[in-house]
């Protein structure tokens, strides 16, 4: 009976010591955003590529809409506690403008910061002929992109070139749907919960 | 079962006198004994110790567990087995092997439990919990959770009456919670199923009844 009453008291503090080493975390692992159609212009577009061929280079940014549709606590909070991955964007084109990407050249997909920026996902081509959809894998899957976030939204910016072969038409336009798929995981200590 | 459980403790306390009451009275006219009162009495018989009881009730209250009632199953007096129908948010079971070294009014336990719980209404509390806005609703599916867990405790009662036991430990819980899709602010957004883990404290209160 001595010994009882330590190792009860032992056991109870075990749980009350311990809020550092108590957690719970959330892991998503893909959540696709797919925001309305946008529009691209390509400068000197819309005309019959002239002999030598077409080459212009465009650019425009998207929100991905993070903000309104992922809940805060799975997004917001410190690059120790909180992992956003960028797992790949999907651009569909749509009935308006360019009808397929034989005209494009490469791609980039980068995020900023306003102080750092980062290249999400590149295109160098490799697209079958006629073909409406492109998929762009992520240049480092690792990298976490809490950083970029900005009050919860995250803008993405596309940079590309166009390449037309003499003769072809240059589309003035591309309209895609743009499909976003990310990772999202956050981790906090009991301590850190009940501190908040 | 009501019954049962009212008339076990009432024989068990009137066995041993009415066994002896009964001696006399239900000897046939014509035995030896009846017919020789001068003979000392035969020596009483060495006490039997009666087998403690195998099954019991449990009523149980706790985190994570919620309100568990149990059917216990006690071979030996040192280690039992019980499994119960167990609500929180959700119906649910709850499997537990506990230990208790000591036979006596008051013993240390051990106890490993394992529980898991049907998707119920656990995921709209989720959604209330988090603060999560009502148009992200759809994006959050139906949610199970089940969980293990490791207590020590301390046990007082008799092993012939009720039991309450007090546990504390530590658990790791893992909610699993279905995916969904809407749309919102004009984006069409995708979940895929997802999972929340927790390493965390866990307490238990119970009450146990052998029958």
């Amino acid at each position: 009976m001595k010994r009882l009453l330590p190792a009860l008291l032992a056991a109870l503090c075990i749980p009350l010591a311990a809020c550092n080493t108590f957690y719970a975390e959330a892991e998503q692992p893909r959540v696709c955003l797919t925001v309305p159609p946008q529009s691209f212009t390509i400068p000197g577009g819309g005309i019959v590529a002239p002999p030598g061929g077409f080459t212009g280079t465009w650019s425009g940014q998207v929100d991905l809409g993070i903000g309104n549709t992922l809940p805060d606590f799975l997004v917001n909070g410190s690059t120790d506690t909180h992992v956003l991955r960028f797992l790949d964007l999907e651009a569909t084109l749509t009935s308006t403008g360019a009808t397929n990407f034989d005209w494009l050249q490469n791609l980039s997909v980068t995020v900023s910061s306003g102080v750092v920026t980062q290249q999400l996902a590149f295109y160098d081509g490799g697209l079958t002929r006629g073909a409406r959809t492109l998929t762009l894998e992520p240049v480092n899957p690792d990298n976490n992109l809490v950083t970029f976030l900005r009050n919860g939204n995250m803008v993405v910016f596309l940079t590309g070139t166009a390449a037309v072969p003499a003769g072809s038409p240059v589309p003035s336009t591309w309209t895609a749907s743009i499909t976003t798929c990310l990772y999202a995981k956050v981790r906090e200590t009991l301590q850190e919960m009940t501190n908040k | 079962m009501r019954l049962a459980l009212l008339l076990v403790p009432a024989l068990l306390a009137a066995s041993p006198a009415s066994a002896q009451d009964a001696a006399p009275a239900g000897a046939p006219p014509t035995a030896p004994a009846a017919q020789a009162p001068a003979t000392p009495p035969a020596p009483a018989p060495a006490p039997v110790e009666a087998s403690a009881p195998q099954f019991g009730l449990q009523l149980a209250l706790g985190a994570p567990d919620g309100a568990v009632l149990s059917f216990v199953w006690s071979p030996l007096y040192w280690v039992m087995a019980d499994v119960g129908f167990a609500y929180t948010l959700a119906p649910g079971f709850v499997l537990g092997l506990e230990f208790r070294p000591i036979d006596f009014v008051v013993s240390p336990l051990v106890r490993g439990e394992y529980g898991y719980y049907f998707a119920g209404n656990t995921a709209n509390q989720i959604k209330k919990w988090a603060n999560v806005p009502e148009d992200q609703w759809p994006l959050i599916g139906d949610a199970s959770y089940n969980w293990f867990s490791a207590l020590l405790g301390i046990a007082i009662g008799s092993r012939n009456g009720f039991t309450f036991s007090l546990e504390g430990g530590i658990g790791w819980l893992s909610l699993n919670v279905k995916g969904g899709s809407g749309t919102i602010n004009n984006v069409q957004v995708t979940t895929d199923p997802w999972k929340s883990q927790a390493f965390m404290p866990v307490a238990r209160l119970s009450f146990l009844y052998f029958f």
